[in-house]
């Protein structure tokens, strides 16, 4: 049996350095409704960490609030520190220094994501002059030096451009080079391969690989796809109706999962000569989001996450022994 | 740039065609004799009779309109029946008084809509972002000639510093000239600012609410880059098509205005030619009116294409 461990003990938990990114007790609210509740991870320097979920799980919203951007009526509260700078509760003003800086972001639709008027080059210069003091010339030194390092190499010729005259997989590629034009040392990728084909989606995936490599980037990645997850990241944290249910190195993970939920997400991925008729489903879709049926919180199963192993944390109810 | 000016310029010609058409009508389709309306009720059947031949009303209807096509290109529209001088001469004179008020309260209109509009969209939960929508829902309610009054009253009646009406022209120097307009500029174009906050707080609330504008904002740019960037160059397309359509209802507009400030525009012209049954002179004026508001059109057209080069290859693609 395994005890409950308060939320303490998880970060106490990390060995070596301090963390670049710790999450501690993250809940989303809109009004009385929490979307993200108790979210707690941390992402050590150079690592990479997976948020792993389906639709309405409260993975983009816990990434939006690392970055500040959830929308006005969305309140962030408990504590997100990032290289010791707490960010919760703090301005914008304050946040837009990091912001671009040394917090990159990937959005999941380069074409809505970018502007459609401004060129390529442009949208990426605004975002150096924000935090350089380049000369014209210097900025475009970079624009093409970025353009090149996301393996677009007319760089000139697509600086001109605008997204609509681009090709999906070179928007992509435009995308990140603006979420890593000012050396940022985290990058937030919101589902960066789902709006792509396959052949797009590998691309894509070992373009963030060797920036990684090349930049020491740190990397949180929201995605809903356990394959990019085994490919990418070294752990894993999946979320489950706004909650995180089980946390673990990815390997681990997706080897000897603990929580009913991540057994029945693993169970759904079709392998090659599958001989399964049907593809087991799982029934219910964020459980206090949907049917319009909102439960209070005080309502709920109380659960806290649980330490079963060395990097292995698992969402029980209280009071419940491991099964 | 230059094959989609040309482009553009082309779809004008069918459109030029309507007023043309129109205006040729106007004269035939009127009831009675148009020569006898143009003469008036003391001419001699003589007199009728010589000007039906003169204006070839005794020829078929297609080759009375040929005729009339090649007058408007040699810009032989006849003579003022009233004025007693040719259309083609009192119509630029008039036109000038119109086109200065009208472009001046154009840019008033755009200046001040622009920026009460966008404050009331991307301050829209302050105070002053609220204080300019509701001034902008109080100017689109007053009527243009109730402006006009409260202007005079207040600026001229009031503080003496412009003269109550009449027109100086740029003869009598440019100070005392643009005294004598700006007064009427400000009536013609507040009405005009609500309609423009109006249409720009919509305009940007719209961007707003665009994926690339969070993309923007993940970048660090600062909120007023952002604003200024990327949010209003986008909404000026919209912004752009109504000041097309505004500049024609200021040409329509400026004859209340003109008439309560006693200048000698267009629309007065237009007001007194046809009260005079001048005919000659009112198909001058409504050519002439169709031909700036197709002109001004080509330019938004034109502006669109500087603003949003897409439209340019939405063209091309096609």
């Amino acid at each position: 049996m395994t005890a409950p461990v308060n939320q303490r003990g998880l970060e106490e938990n990390v060995t070596g350095t301090e963390p670049l990114l710790s999450v501690r007790n993250l809940s989303v609210t809109a009004g009385p409704y929490d979307a993200v509740r108790d979210v707690t991870f941390q992402l050590p320097r150079t690592a990479s960490l997976a948020l792993v979920g389906e639709s309405g799980s409260g993975k983009s919203l816990t990434a939006s609030s690392i970055a500040g951007l959830l929308a006005p009526q969305l309140r962030a509260s408990g504590s997100i520190q990032f290289d010791a700078i707490e960010l919760v509760g703090q301005p914008w003003e304050k946040r837009r220094q990091l912001a671009g800086s040394r917090i990159g972001f990937i959005f999941q639709e380069p074409m809505s994501s970018l502007h459609p008027v401004l060129t390529v080059g442009q949208q990426i210069g605004e975002g150096l002059r924000a935090h350089f003091d380049y000369s014209k010339a210097e900025r475009q030194e970079r624009i093409r030096d970025l353009l090149s390092l996301v393996g677009l190499s007319k760089g000139r010729q697509i600086a001109d451009s605008r997204i609509g005259e681009l090709s999906g997989g070179m928007r992509q590629r435009v995308m990140i080079a603006m979420a890593i034009s000012c050396s940022p040392d985290l990058l937030i990728a919101d589902e960066p391969t789902t709006a792509l084909d396959v052949t797009l989606q590998k691309q894509v995936i070992e373009l963030l690989q060797s920036l990684r490599e090349k930049m020491g980037l740190s990397l949180l990645l929201i995605t809903h796809d356990l394959g990019v997850v085994a490919e990418v990241c070294d752990s894993a944290a999946v979320m489950y109706g706004g909650e995180v249910v089980e946390t673990a190195n990815t390997a681990e993970l997706l080897h000897s999962p603990r929580h009913d939920y991540t057994k029945a997400l693993l169970a759904a991925i079709p392998q090659l000569g599958d001989k399964r008729d049907r593809l087991p489903t799982i029934a219910t879709t964020a459980p206090w989001l949907s049917d319009a049926r909102l439960v209070p919180r005080d309502q709920r199963p109380q659960t806290t996450l649980v330490q079963e192993s060395d990097s292995h944390w698992v969402r029980r109810d209280i009071g419940t022994e491991t099964r | 740039m230059l094959s989609y000016a040309f482009q553009r310029v082309l779809a004008l010609l069918p459109t030029v065609a309507v007023p043309l058409i129109l205006v040729f009508l106007l004269l035939r389709l009127a009831p009675g004799d148009p020569a006898a309306i143009l003469l008036g009720d003391q001419a001699t059947p003589e007199q009728v009779a010589g000007l039906r031949t003169e204006l070839g009303l005794d020829q078929p209807l297609i080759a009375q309109f040929l005729k009339f096509l090649g007058d408007v290109l040699t810009l032989h529209l006849g003579n003022s029946l009233f004025l007693h001088r040719p259309v083609v001469e009192v119509i630029p004179q008039y036109a000038a008084v119109t086109l200065e008020i009208g472009v001046l309260s154009l840019i008033i209109a755009l200046v001040l809509g622009v920026t009460l509009g966008s404050s009331a969209s991307l301050r829209r939960n302050t105070r002053r972002g609220r204080a300019a929508t509701a001034l902008g829902i109080v100017g689109i309610s007053v009527p243009q000639f109730l402006f006009a009054l409260v202007l005079i009253l207040v600026f001229a009646v009031g503080a003496h510093w412009f003269n109550v009406g009449g027109y100086v022209p740029w003869s009598a120097g440019a100070w005392p000239h643009i005294r004598s307009i700006i007064l009427p500029a400000f009536a013609l174009g507040l009405g005009e600012t609500a309609f423009v906050s109006r249409i720009t707080r919509g305009a940007v609330l719209d961007v707003m609410q665009e994926p690339f504008v969070t993309t923007a904002k993940s970048l660090g740019i600062p909120l007023h880059r952002i604003n200024r960037v990327h949010i209003l160059r986008l909404s000026s397309l919209q912004i752009l098509t109504v000041a097309g359509l505004l500049s024609a209802s200021l040409i329509s507009g400026s004859a209340v205005v003109e008439s309560i400030f006693g200048l000698p525009g267009m629309g007065r012209l237009l007001l007194d030619a046809v009260q005079r049954r001048d005919y000659q002179l009112v198909q001058g004026i409504v050519l002439f009116t169709g031909l700036v508001i197709i002109v001004v059109n080509l330019l938004v057209d034109l502006l669109y294409a500087v603003v949003d080069p897409r439209v340019q290859l939405a063209r091309k693609i096609k």
